[in-house]
């Protein structure tokens, strides 16, 4: 019966896809931020470079 | 919808895949309006919904990561060349860190609040800043301001497959096969494209970035390969109309419409017909769009051959009609051609249409 799973993981996809917040994000997934100044903070932070997506959805 | 699919696995990458270790390393922000980013320092071929950069919090560009061609939106997207631009990125930063990589200079800042026609007709409407918007809004402005270079701002992003390099995408920069003005210039299956004019590329975003910075009267563009850990200088000659590419996909309101593809008649052929025959642009109708009767554009047949617009024969960039009225009309603008049919000579108006965004 593998429908639960599969309807589950389409709502966490479609969460993570929408530019949801970050606290979503559990421990097998890589945290996305949506705000680049948050992003910038985040690397300046960390001394982590920034892997930064532009995602035109019309 | 473009690059869906691929969005969706690099944004879903598992954590404990080689994908999910590298974007650990990383800041990762996926960002969705551009209303408040400076469009001047992530400037781009605004016909991609997708593109990447990697950089650091000093907004010091490493490298982009993305790009098309009219063939598809995901020609150049690839799982296994993004894990190889997430690695080089990687090691881009620690480099920096060490103060081994020299800053590049700033571009001047563009906010998209800036642009007035964004604003008039998007921002102020609480309308999403599409990214093709932004781009033709700047062109549009151009126009106005008697700017526009249509041969570097309309025709932007040149195909490298013109030049005849095919890349074997799923390894980045590496060129699968080689033809036409690259391989006279020496190019081999197995180069790295490493370097455009100097600068240096790490993805086929940089190297469609900066090919694309090329002047489009240039003769030559210098190359720079990896060849077997050897570097090697190449200097290409850049074949006629190298800048062309098909428009189809992109959504200009500054390119006219004309709802036909013509190809050029040979130098005898237009000896035959008594026609300009050198810098002459007579072309043969080869395709009728179907929209061209639907919006009463023109009514030109599959066949017809059109060898002069507003009673002009030549020019020295266009080589068809159909060329010719993009390069040098005005989108909405009506036109008269000289045509022959079936060995007769008339004339036939077309109206170039606009393309128009409703919100």
């Amino acid at each position: 019966m593998r429908k639960p799973e599969l309807l589950s993981s389409t709502v966490l996809a479609c969460v993570l896809l929408a530019g949801a917040s970050p606290s979503l994000a559990q421990d097998d997934e890589i945290r996305w931020l949506d705000n680049y100044r948050e992003a910038i903070q985040a690397a300046k932070r960390t001394q982590k470079p920034i892997f930064l997506e532009f995602r035109c959805e019309p | 919808m473009a690059g869906r699919a691929f969005d969706e696995q690099v944004v879903l990458s598992p954590t404990d895949s080689p994908r999910g270790k590298l974007l650990s390393q990383y800041v990762c922000a996926r960002i969705t309006r551009m209303d408040e980013i400076d469009v001047g320092l992530f400037d781009r071929d605004w016909n991609n919904t997708l593109y990447y950069f990697m950089m650091n919090a000093d907004e010091q560009i490493y490298m982009r990561y993305g790009g098309r061609d009219a063939r598809s939106p995901d020609s150049y997207l690839n799982l296994s060349s993004l894990e190889l631009a997430l690695a080089k990125g990687l090691e881009l930063h620690r480099q920096y860190q060490k103060g081994g990589l020299k800053n590049a200079e700033r571009p001047k800042p563009l906010f998209p609040r800036e642009i007035p026609l964004l604003v008039d007709r998007t921002i102020s409407r609480n309308a999403c800043v599409e990214c093709h918007l932004i781009g033709d809004y700047l062109n549009v402005h151009r126009e106005k301001d008697g700017k526009l270079d249509k041969l570097t701002h309309m025709y932007r992003s040149p195909d490298i497959r013109t030049l005849g390099i095919e890349l074997d995408a799923p390894k980045g920069l590496v060129v699968k096969e080689v033809r036409g003005a690259v391989a006279a210039a020496g190019m081999k299956p197995g180069d790295r494209i490493a370097g455009v004019n100097g600068t240096p590329v790490w993805a086929f975003g940089d190297l469609q970035y900066h090919y694309d910075k090329v002047n489009r009267n240039a003769e030559r563009v210098q190359m720079a390969v990896d060849r077997d850990g050897t570097p090697v200088d190449l200097s290409i000659a850049l074949p006629e109309r190298w800048w062309w590419t098909d428009l189809t996909f992109r959504q200009w309101t500054i390119e006219p419409r004309v709802y036909f593809e013509s190809v050029p008649l040979t130098e005898q052929e237009k000896r035959e017909q008594g026609l300009v025959e050198r810098g002459g642009f007579a072309s043969k109708v080869k395709r009728v769009d179907m929209f061209a009767e639907m919006t009463k554009s023109h009514e030109l047949r599959a066949g017809d051959i059109v060898f002069g617009v507003d009673g002009v024969q030549r020019d020295e960039v266009a080589n068809t009609a159909e060329l010719f009225i993009k390069l040098r009309k005005t989108a909405g603008e009506t036109v008269t051609l000289d045509v022959i049919r079936d060995g007769k000579r008339m004339q036939m108006k077309l109206k170039t249409y606009k393309m128009s965004f409703r919100k």
